[in-house]
């Protein structure tokens, strides 16, 4: 028996195209147990699921519930919610024209749209604890989303998780700036070379094993990004982008946002520092430094601070020598205010040549530190 | 040779490891860096005059290298940017008389400070060592008020008025006549002492040095 009910009214957006954005809103009361939190795109911004929006879904406790389907009618309000919008549906759906300029309409009901590729179905059941990330955009925003009745729309992609801890890491190595800049070389050229998409599963991301020390220590980093994140004030209207920006930035600041950086970036490090490591190991110093300067010279000339910061947490100072470990530092003087990461490299040279090299740590870092 | 310092010597192969400033002889006018690219190749880099920055490969026999108070993982970074500037710098570099705050940005160009218009060839070699985290000089106790400097300021000037195009950059340049002057011989004899050397030091080692070079005439 159907409990409850709502009174709903379909959300309208900028965005909409004709010929939706003409149509009048859609009206009605629904049986409430149609009413599902949504999660789109812009309720996900880093480390932070947002308020979900309210959705109208068409699905009982077993399918997904056809307009034209008996079944339906158990529930009043939303048989008259569903067969309103098919009806709407099929008056102004996409037509093509065929050969002999003939308008035939697509043959896809509503109900075929929105369980398109299964998108909807394989939701169900609705696993306890995913992670979820936009689909769009250059830089990955993904969230924990613990809500069994929340739908997942088109534009993200989700996860289950086994754990909250399993998904507190992978939101910190989804977040994290060296993972974007890591996906970046795999994404296609063209029109679609500015979303992230399924391409950063290209990525060597280790699957979460809980007896690994690293993948805890993320697990807990992603845990506090996420009080962090929830601690941000969010303006009233201020939108998604402005939001992902507003974490962005205060993650590559933040010692929380360092530390994921410190770990995820030599996870998945920048294919040039294999480079410099052999030219190191082959005695090659100096060809290395130009190798490091070039790299370097490069992001920063294309106001690349991301990529640039993103080398700087991945190096791994044991595998340079002096000459090249001071390059790092040397090449990226000028950029210092603007990349945390290179005070990070400060410190982790100066730890290093104290034990190498203690006589000579002052000399050799003079005019250097931050 | 009697009175020779021990830190000077031609700029010939052996004698530059990475990196080392390069002064001309026999007057000690000029002076540039004498530097290694990552194939051992020694070259010049200096610049000329207004907008004519040179790499000369090899450099001319009448340079001498000063030996630097520095540690030698320090000159390669200076090699490495003199590299980047080369890449970067393509189109040259203005000449100016005011150097303060000038120095090679985070993509290897230049950026000038506030009312600054451009380097001489002493001031190039700063601004090179300064962008790797090297002061060369504590250019804070450079005395403005040298006669022969406002002398040399003017006859300098009247050698880019003559050459150079640009009124309005000569104008702003003509205003920076009282400016301290770096002499090329007090930043290269300057460069032999520890870093950054003071006034007093740089031009008792500039007086060594010229001394030294006049007897190579």
């Amino acid at each position: 028996m159907p409990f409850g009910q709502s009174l709903v009214r379909s959300q309208r957006g900028a965005a909409e195209k004709k010929p939706w954005k003409d149509l009048p809103s859609l009206e009605g009361v629904v049986e409430t147990e149609f009413l599902r939190p949504i999660h789109l795109g812009e309720t996900v911004v880093a480390h932070r699921a947002l308020a979900p929006r309210l959705g109208v879904i068409p699905r009982d406790a077993d399918a997904i519930l056809n307009a034209n389907d008996a079944d339906i009618d158990q529930y009043p309000g939303m048989a008259e919610w569903w067969r309103t919008a098919n009806q709407m549906w099929e008056a102004n759906s996409v037509k093509k024209k065929s050969a002999d300029d003939v308008t035939e309409t697509v043959k896809m009901s509503l109900t075929e749209r929105l369980d398109y590729h299964r998108e909807l179905s394989a939701q169900f059941p609705i696993p306890d604890i995913r992670v979820v990330y936009g689909k769009s955009g250059m830089h990955l925003a993904a969230a924990r989303v613990v809500d069994h009745r929340a739908v997942i729309d088109h534009t993200l992609y989700w996860a289950a998780a086994r754990s909250s801890e399993e998904a507190w890491y992978l939101c910190a190595i989804l977040n994290a700036a060296a993972t974007t800049q890591a996906t970046r070389p795999l994404m296609s050229r063209g029109k679609e070379e500015r979303h992230i998409d399924t391409y950063v599963w290209q990525l060597p991301i280790p699957e979460y094993d809980d007896h690994d020390e690293t993948h805890r220590r993320l697990s807990e980093l992603g845990k506090e990004a996420e009080s962090v994140a929830a601690a941000m004030e969010v303006g009233p209207g201020e939108s998604f982008v402005t939001l992902r920006r507003r974490l962005r930035a205060l993650f590559a600041e933040h010692p929380v946002g360092r530390s994921i950086e410190r770990i995820v970036a030599p996870m998945l490090p920048p294919p040039m520092l294999e480079s410099v490591y052999a030219k190191v190991s082959d005695g090659a110093s100096r060809a290395a430094l130009t190798e490091i300067y070039d790299a370097l010279d490069e992001r920063l000339l294309d106001g690349e601070l991301d990529a640039a910061g993103w080398i700087l947490d991945a190096v791994e100072v044991s595998r340079l020598d002096v000459t090249t470990a001071l390059g790092f530092l040397s090449v990226t003087l000028a950029a210092r205010d603007r990349l945390p990461a290179r005070r990070d490299l400060v410190d982790r040279v100066a730890e290093w040549l104290r034990a190498k090299d203690p006589a000579r740590v002052a000399s050799l870092l003079e005019g250097l530190t931050p | 040779m009697s009175g020779w310092p021990e830190w000077l010597s031609p700029v010939q192969e052996g004698n530059v490891r990475d990196a080392a400033v390069a002064v001309l002889s026999p007057d000690a006018q000029h002076v540039g860096v004498a530097w290694r690219d990552a194939g051992g190749t020694l070259s010049l880099l200096h610049l000329a005059f207004h907008y004519d920055l040179r790499n000369d490969t090899p450099p001319s026999k009448r340079y001498y290298a000063v030996s630097p108070s520095l540690e030698p993982e320090r000159l390669a970074q200076v090699a490495a940017m003199c590299e980047r500037v080369l890449k970067r710098q393509r189109r040259g570099i203005p000449y100016g008389f005011r150097y303060d705050a000038t120095a090679f940005s985070r993509d290897g160009r230049l950026v000038l400070g506030n009312e600054e218009r451009g380097l001489t060839c002493a001031t190039f070699v700063l601004a090179l060592y300064r962008s790797v985290g090297v002061e060369l000089l504590r250019v804070a106790e450079w005395p403005d008020d040298r006669p022969d400097d406002e002398a040399r300021w003017t006859a300098l000037l009247e050698v880019l008025r003559s050459g150079c195009p640009d009124a309005e950059h000569v104008s702003a340049v003509a205003r920076e006549v009282r400016s301290r002057r770096f002499r090329p011989e007090e930043v290269a004899g300057g460069s032999s002492r520890p870093a950054p050397s003071p006034f007093v030091q740089a031009v008792a080692a500039a007086n060594e040095l010229v001394a030294a070079l006049d007897g190579v005439r």
